[in-house]
């Protein structure tokens, strides 16, 4: 785990720089690289976003040999500066052939150029991504990348411990929950709930209302508001009892109901942020074809089904629903599920972080990194 | 000529050069020159519109159809976000955000379409009502939106006015079909700029080459030396000269020719597709707010956008761009099956759910057609570059050659007629 304080500081600064100095890199080309089948593929993912026992069956229709699939990506920022920049920002062959990170940072990569473009001609199933997922500024149409899972960031809460139930960023922000909450470390998530509070749009932010957003989570920090910066560990310090509240990914913290039903899980008053991980293929990735044929799969709803029941994140994949209900039992119920699939109510309580201009971003980033080192990580 | 330069060897009775060698290499340089001089202007013109085709034209045909792509899906979200708000339902907040946020690309693109177009001033006219009549249609928008949010009368004629400011017989996608059309002709004169001094050039190397052959064979009648080292020399600068200008010129067209397929015949059948399918969407909506059976999608629609779909397929010519056509033809399938439904709520009469159904599948299956849509373009726009880039390429370095290789040709040609002790009998 890369939470040591040190490590953070590194990470974040390279990323700044990293990100300044590729500003000028070449950009993706039309070349069509043609794919071809290999007998291997290496997958970096986030944590618990996959049942394990699935890969047998990926390797079984697919008959690839193997699938080293890591569950590396603790975050964008070390998974930035840890795996993705060394190992492409030089056009060298990287060691992973298909890795993970949140839309942001997927957009970040296709206009340096480190991605490859989707072999569709092998990718049939990219037909079934939901429009929502296709109208990303930095790729139209997703030639790029395949979502793999969205999420929404909202309020994670045992209100046994609140004494009253935590239902906005307002609520979450009170001072009598000072020294107990929790602080997701991303920080568009974290500076976008902010900014509701405030009654901005993290849709639509300029640098002034996210700097606002950013000036009120420090100012809260200062004051000893937040306990510590979360990832996915939110779950183990809610049920440690060591915060009561935070800022939770909706998938995790809907796993942890099922688990514990008194822990609670709310789109905030003011709204939730919503985002997606997405599946690129790194520049010169030795296995592309490999990859492209782990993308076609996950994209089989059959497939989806049970990468959705196994981490109740929000599906990309159209006709998951109806395969979920055909499985019946506890599946058939996720399909109704307005966290794996959210309704018109809730989507329109959703916002999408909009990009600012890369300077402010790396600005903000470098800012919130101060800011969590601050307030220093979970354990 | 022989007979008369072997007599005024005789009767000088010293060995130099003959006055009609002089003559020879008189002609030969002046032939060379002027390859020269039309090769590079040859080069130049070509370079030039070389130019104009990746700062300028490629970029004008292009940017158009991102626009009519963003103009399509926030009319598209629009129309979803007021069906949805109709009647004290609860207005669509992702959908207005799509609306805003498709909104919100056009004005960088019609301004990438205004940095590229030149001069031209029927372009610009086209492209200035654009301007206003996405300022108008977005002001027409809110009001259409404030008076449905207040179920006031003039929401739906509201509506009907943006919709015919965006698919009209004036409206912005005719003037950004006029600036498409427009801007791929200025394509094809750029595509044949040269065409003329290129073929001049042509003919002049390669009479100059005869004239080099031939003063060979003379000279080797009137000298001990077998082979002529200079005439030689000058021989193949010209050689090299005239096969780097046809491989080069030759290999841009063809990359030329390709783009051409790229940006005229799949952009266009592109355009062609989303128009046919916009319109198809604009009578869709104006059925269900005029509450009117009779102006469903016409039967002529549909044809159109078959035969769109069909060009689409046909002109595919890689393996991606034939899985993005299938793509496309699919999610307009799927928008089929959604639209197929709203016609029959609307032909019951049951127009509350018809616009329930626009606001929810038809919007979405739409934006997923038209996304894909626009995939399939920014595909065409990468072939497009890639081929115009390799174009421009293969001139890179021949406007020195054109200038290089003839001087050098010149001084051989010259130096091969320099008299020699005893080298002419």
């Amino acid at each position: 785990m890369l939470r040591s304080r040190r490590a953070f500081l590194r990470r974040t600064s390279a990323l700044g720089v990293g990100a300044f100095l590729t500003g000028c890199a070449a950009t993706t080309t039309a070349t069509e690289r043609v794919p071809r089948a290999t007998s291997t593929v290496n997958i970096i993912n986030w944590a618990e976003y996959l049942p394990l026992e699935a890969l047998d069956l990926f390797t079984g229709s697919t008959g690839l040999a193997t699938v080293n699939y890591q569950e590396d990506y603790v975050d964008n920022v070390s998974g930035f500066t840890n795996i993705i920049e060394p190992q492409l920002r030089n056009g060298g062959t990287p060691n992973f052939d298909l890795i993970v990170p949140t839309q942001w940072l997927a957009g970040r990569m296709i206009d340096n150029g480190w991605v490859e473009a989707l072999p569709l001609e092998i990718i049939p199933n990219h037909v079934n991504l939901d429009p929502r997922f296709m109208t990303s500024d930095f790729d139209r149409g997703s030639r790029f990348q395949m979502p793999w899972q969205g999420g929404m960031t909202g309020i994670s809460y045992n209100p046994e411990r609140t004494g009253q139930p935590v239902t906005s960023v307002e609520q979450l922000f009170d001072p009598a929950l000072r020294g107990r909450v929790g602080l997701i470390g991303e920080m568009r998530e974290a500076v976008g709930l902010a900014m509701l509070a405030n009654g901005d749009d993290p849709a639509r932010p300029d640098p002034e209302s996210a700097a606002a957003g950013l000036a009120l989570l420090i100012e809260l920090a200062n004051a000893g508001h937040f306990r510590s910066v979360v990832f996915d560990d939110f779950v183990g310090e809610l049920t440690s009892g060591n915060l009561d509240a935070t800022m939770a990914w909706s998938g995790q913290a809907a796993a942890l109901q099922l688990d514990s039903p008194e822990f609670e899980f709310v789109i905030p008053n003011e709204g939730a942020i919503s985002w997606f991980d997405t599946m690129v293929i790194p520049k010169n990735a030795v296995n592309y074809g490999s990859a492209a044929a782990w993308m076609n799969w996950a994209y089989d709803p059959a497939v989806a089904a049970q990468i959705s029941a196994f981490n109740l994140y929000v599906c990309p994949v159209l006709g998951t629903q109806d395969a979920l209900r055909s499985l019946g039992g506890f599946e058939a119920t996720l399909a109704d599920n307005p966290l794996i699939f959210p309704d018109t109510e809730t989507r329109n309580r959703l916002f999408t972080w909009g990009a600012l201009d890369l300077a402010t971003e790396l600005d903000l980033e470098a800012r919130f990194d101060a800011l969590t080192e601050q307030v220093g990580f979970a354990n | 000529m022989t007979n008369v330069a072997q007599l005024e060897l005789s009767q000088t009775g010293r060995r130099k050069t003959p006055t009609v060698l002089y003559m020879w290499v008189g002609a030969i340089l002046t032939f060379l020159a002027i390859s020269a001089l039309l090769s590079f202007l040859a080069i130049q013109t070509m370079s030039a519109s070389g130019s104009r085709i990746v700062n300028s034209t490629g970029p004008v045909v292009i940017s158009t159809q991102g626009l009519v792509a963003s103009i399509a899906e926030a009319d598209a979200a629009n129309t979803a976000v007021f069906l949805s708000g109709i009647d004290g339902g609860i207005e669509d907040v992702s959908q207005r955000r799509l609306y805003e946020s498709a909104l919100a690309r056009a004005p960088q693109q019609i301004e990438d379409i205004s940095a590229g177009i030149g001069d031209d001033e029927t372009t610009h006219n086209a492209l200035k009502q654009v301007a206003l009549q996405l300022t108008e249609y977005a002001g027409v928008v809110e009001r259409a939106r404030l008076a449905n949010a207040n179920d006031l009368d003039g929401a739906i004629p509201e509506l009907e006015e943006s919709l015919d400011l965006t698919g009209g017989p004036n409206g912005m996608l005719r003037n950004a079909s006029e600036i498409t059309t427009r801007t791929q002709d200025q394509f094809s004169n750029d595509i044949f700029a040269g065409g003329f001094l290129w073929a001049a050039a042509g003919v002049f190397l390669v009479v100059t080459l005869i004239l080099l052959v031939i003063a060979q064979v003379r000279l080797r009648t009137l000298t001990k030396r077998l082979v002529n080292f200079g005439l030689v020399t000058s021989t193949v600068f010209v050689v090299v000269l005239t096969v780097w200008l046809a491989a080069a010129t030759i290999g841009r067209q063809a990359d030329l020719d390709n783009a051409s397929n790229e940006a005229s015949l799949d952009i266009a059948a592109s355009a062609s597709l989303q128009a046919s399918a916009f319109e198809y969407k604009t009578q869709e909506t104006g059925a269900i707010i005029r509450e009117s059976r009779a102006e469903l999608p016409n039967q002529t629609t549909v044809e159109a956008i078959d035969e769109s779909l069909r060009r689409v397929n046909e002109l595919a010519d890689s393996n991606r761009e034939r899985a993005l056509a299938v793509e496309v033809q699919t999610r307009w399938d799927r928008y089929l099956d959604a639209s197929g439904v709203i016609s029959a709520r609307v032909l019951q009469g049951n127009f509350a759910e018809a616009r329930a159904e626009v606001s929810g599948e038809g919007n979405q299956t739409f934006n997923g057609f038209n996304t894909s849509l626009e995939a399939l373009l920014l595909l065409n726009q990468e072939q497009f570059d890639a081929s115009v880039t390799s174009a421009e390429s293969r001139l890179e370095w021949l406007n020195y050659g054109a200038l290089i290789l003839p001087f050098l040709a010149g001084v051989a040609a010259w130096l091969g007629y320099r008299p020699r002790i005893n080298e002419y009998f």
